[in-house]
């Protein structure tokens, strides 16, 4: 599969690691990256079953807004960016790999409704034709969870995996976007997700199961009504540390943003969960970033590698989280 | 007329100019917070943390932003090399002529002799640079008429720049040519360096006005070609003595051609007193330039760089008062050329919506007039509260501006104000919010629940006749063509109900939320659709799907809702509600 790299508004602003852990996982997969920043790469002996010439990966610069955010004042607004986005792809001949769930959920419901109502293509198609682009349709949207797991595979993933995180016990958060409505999204099964879950699991690391699961961080509230979307979020929280997880696996910079923006009340006594993105976790347990492990250095929920485990575990850094490699906010989004 | 004069009202207009702007720097404000800080302690805090900017290393930072940044302009050509070359075409080639030209007294003349300006290289070398200005504009024009549809916009003062700076260089080229043509100049330059004119020495001036009309651009009306060839040779010798202080006029190939272009309407133009119009209109269009220069976009010439520097120094660390000067001094320091623009990621907003208060490069058109202090009509206010909450805060605008504004900052400071400001604005109350939310930290703590706290006013005051049980409502409105119609399908099961992770939330979810899910269903099904789409339910969804993938019936019940928070907008921004 050939994919435009789709990411959206928030990570080149906000959560540049999403963007620069992906790139380097993938590298180290095998698959082609463009624009990838530096990394320390595994033995190039490492084998890997993944045949990597079906992957390719680019990028569009002007990609823009996905439309998910003017859905809420403005359907219009929301079918016309998302399909400006989806016939930049078509015109590359590409199709797209999104990081967001946001993203995704808005691309793949614009491609529904567009698909659905020849009128509305058309009017939308008006829209788009100044700029010199048509959408047709014929774009696949996919979430790089997909790609890990249906396209690369665990086994793939396993194979790369030089420090297991064994004993890192995890709560996985897929993202409702991605997951509802399974009917548009097909993406996971949306009672019993399980695709994040064996992401976790070819990590070394376990993805307990709590009754909070498949409930929103909170994200899309924040701002309009923060005591309601911090409420969302806490009772998930609870539930998750509740099952002994010490880390929250996102897929989402939305739910990323959300869970991170509570952390520094930790100091304050609140029970808080770091979240990790899982291509970090993921680029951590491939031996991938030197510094910044976040994965130790979070005092306030400590995880302790297991004993037994291969001494390449390097010690706990007392560093900050999630500032491994800090790149200027949205230099790479231009 | 003596040029002293004129020359010292423009530089006194000049200076006062830049004393008014430097005192808006330190006196207006953007921000919900800039009231707070009196212009003396903004003066104390600049002066505070200039001094401790200029006796640290961080001085050599600034050295290097002035050559890299400023000087080779570095943020252009990052973002367009046929942009970078044009600017550098007119900043080179203005700066030539600055101090080369203009100020040549003070700097050729002392280096070159005193005749400089009709000897090679000079002769050649200001021809070029005035060349190179002009191609410069050249570019900038069809950029600005090429890209008018790609959201580049060209305000008046965009226009003002490039017709200030043309009306400079073509008055030059203009009175430069019309000079090589003038019969009353070449008579006065003989009768001054060669002791020749007309009556005295009748014979000799006319060979050398003969050799001149052949060599030199002269339009003589008495002469014309085949010229007489002993005339011509004796001015070929008579010339030997004045080429040691005046080089061949074909030197200076852009004006010499401009020269031979005018010549058959020289005779009539090219008098002495042509000459002196032709002159002073040059000279005032620099002197009239340059005294205005501060309340023009040109004065980005001074603002720019010190926005670059600011770039470098002034960051959270810093005292807040400088956080709000910094503010409005990039204001001035944006050149409105419209890159942010171009990438803005919100762009198909504009283009849906016509809003151009949703481009970066316009809404600092309104911050400055909002810092100003000007009073903002009704609607623009809206739009303008509206253009700047459509933002995806994807930093772009900020990542690309050859500026070096920090565009970002700007916005979420400016947001808040704008949003106490004006009308309720309904995206408070959308995922736009959220990067408001994530920085409410450094926002003012007071002012902070108010823009959400209006938007939930105003988009509640259609559901709120619903809770007076003595009140008569009317159902069976016209179903809205937008809606998903599948609420048809809904029996009241209340698993959507049930599974929202917002209703669990609440101890008395009806009383707080207005409507449950299931209860809007039905309240659309009755006709209710405007009424419900008011109640806070519809504005606390999360758009989390849990209802809508739990429906039994397939009804569709999040999209629904997303429905209704559109109609809500909708009917809040227009002010009259559609309901029945």
């Amino acid at each position: 599969m050939r994919y435009a790299l789709f990411l959206g508004c928030n990570i080149p602003a906000r959560v540049p690691t999403y963007e620069s852990s992906v790139r380097a996982v993938l590298s180290e997969l095998g698959v082609k990256v463009p624009n990838v920043r530096e990394f320390q790469p595994g033995p190039p002996e490492a084998a890997v079953s993944f045949d990597v010439s079906k992957v390719d990966l680019k990028d569009i610069r002007e990609f823009a807004c996905c439309g998910y955010p003017m859905r809420t004042t403005d359907r219009r607004s929301w079918l016309v960016a998302a399909a400006r986005n989806m016939a930049l792809a078509e015109k590359a001949n590409l199709d797209m790999l999104v990081l967001c769930q946001c993203c995704l959920g808005s691309l793949k419901h614009a491609a529904h409704a567009l698909a659905g109502d020849p009128k509305l293509l058309a009017a939308v198609n008006r829209r788009l034709a100044p700029h010199g682009l048509f959408y047709s349709g014929k774009t696949k949207i996919t979430h790089l969870f997909s790609l890990l797991h249906d396209e690369i595979g665990v086994e793939a993933i396993k194979e790369r995996v030089r420090i297991p995180l064994k004993g890192l016990v995890t709560a996985s958060h897929t993202g409702c976007h991605a997951l509802r409505p399974s009917r548009i999204m097909e993406f996971d099964d949306p009672l019993a997700p399980r695709i994040l879950d064996d992401l976790i699991a070819a990590t070394g690391a376990e993805s307990a199961p709590y009754p909070e699961k498949l409930t929103c961080c909170g994200a899309p509230q924040t701002g309009g009504n923060d005591a309601l979307a911090e409420k969302i979020m806490m009772r998930k929280i609870a539930g998750a540390r509740k099952a002994g997880a010490v880390r929250l696996v996102t897929g989402c910079p939305w739910c990323q943003l959300q869970f991170e923006g509570v952390q520094e009340r930790a100091a304050g006594g609140v029970e808080v969960l770091t979240p990790v993105l899982y291509p970090r976790l993921l680029g951590f347990a491939m031996g991938l970033f030197k510094e910044g492990q976040d994965l130790f250095s979070d005092k306030s929920c400590p995880y302790v590698p297991m004993p037994e485990e291969p001494a390449a575990a390097p010690a706990p850094a007392e560093k900050a989280p999630e500032k491994d490699d800090s790149q200027p906010a949205g230099e790479q989004n231009v | 007329m003596n040029l002293a004069l004129p020359v010292y009202i423009s530089l006194g207009v000049f200076a006062l100019g830049l004393l008014v702007k430097a005192a808006t720097w330190l006196g207006r404000g953007i921000g919900p917070e800039a009231s707070r800080f009196s212009f003396g302690s903004r003066l104390s805090a600049a002066a505070a943390g200039v001094l401790s900017t200029v006796f640290s290393p961080k001085l050599f930072t600034l050295a290097a932003v002035f050559f890299r940044d400023i000087l080779f302009q570095w943020p252009i050509l990052r973002e367009s090399f046929v942009r970078w070359a044009m600017h550098m075409a007119i900043f080179l080639g203005f700066m030539f002529l600055l101090f080369f030209h203009a100020l040549g007294k003070y700097i050729t003349s002392p280096l070159f002799g005193e005749n400089y300006a009709y000897l090679m290289p000079f002769l050649l070398l200001r021809d070029l640079a005035g060349v190179l200005v002009l191609l410069g504009l050249a570019v900038a024009v069809i950029r600005r008429f090429v890209m008018s549809g790609k959201r580049l916009k060209t305000s008046a003062m965009d226009v003002y720049a490039i017709l200030i700076v043309g009306l400079i260089i073509v008055s030059g080229f203009v009175l430069c040519s019309v000079k090589m043509t003038s019969l009353d100049v070449f008579a006065r330059m003989a009768q001054d360096y060669g002791s020749l004119d007309p009556e005295g020495t009748p014979d000799d001036f006319r060979a050398l006005e003969t050799y001149w009309a052949a060599n030199y651009g002269l339009v003589s009306p008495t002469l014309s070609a085949p010229y007489d060839e002993n005339l011509l040779a004796t001015g070929e010798g008579l010339n030997e003595s004045c080429v040691s202080c005046h080089a061949k006029n074909s030197k200076a190939p852009a004006s010499f051609a401009l020269a031979r272009f005018l010549a058959p309407a020289a005779r009539s133009v090219n008098g002495a007193r042509d000459v002196d119009f032709l002159y002073w209109l040059h000279v005032l269009a620099c002197l009239v330039g340059l005294a205005v220069l501060p309340f023009t976009k040109m004065f980005h010439v001074i603002a720019t760089p010190v926005a670059l520097f600011l770039k470098k120094t002034v960051g959270p660390f810093s005292r807040p008062e400088n956080l709000v000067t910094r503010r409005v001094a990039e204001l001035s320091a944006c050149t409105h050329c419209g890159t942010c623009s171009l990438h803005c990621s919100a762009m198909m907003a504009y283009h849906v919506s016509g809003n151009r208060y949703v481009l970066p490069s316009e809404k600092i058109g309104a911050l400055k007039k909002i810092a100003r202090g000007r009073k903002l009509s009704d609607a623009e206010l809206a739009a303008v509260s509206n253009g700047i909450m459509l933002c995806t805060n994807c930093d772009r605008c900020t990542a690309v501006c050859p500026s070096g504004l920090e565009l970002k900052e700007l916005w979420l400071f400016a947001r808040e104000q704008i949003l106490l400001q004006g009308r309720p604005e309904p995206l408070v109350r959308s995922p736009f919010a959220l990067l408001r939310g994530l920085s409410r930290a450094r926002l003012p703590k007071e002012t902070y629940p108010e823009p959400a706290a209006a938007a939930d006013r105003g988009l509640s005051a259609a559901f709120a006749p619903l809770l007076d049980a003595d009140r008569e409502t009317e159902v069976g409105e016209k179903p809205l063509r937008d809606l998903d119609p599948s609420f048809a399908a809904c029996f009241g099961c209340t698993n959507c109900t049930s599974v929202c992770p917002v209703v669990a939330s609440f101890e008395e979810p009806v009383r707080s939320l207005g409507l449950v899910p299931h209860q809007i269903m039905a309240a659309v099904g009755m006709g209710l659709s405007a009424r419900a789409a008011g109640c806070s339910m519809v504005r606390d969804c999360l758009t989390c799907y849990q209802c809508q993938e739990h429906c039994p019936q397939n009804v569709a019940v999040t999209d629904l809702i997303y429905g209704l928070k559109e109609l809500a907008a909708k009917n809040l921004e227009t002010d009259s509600p559609s309901i029945a």
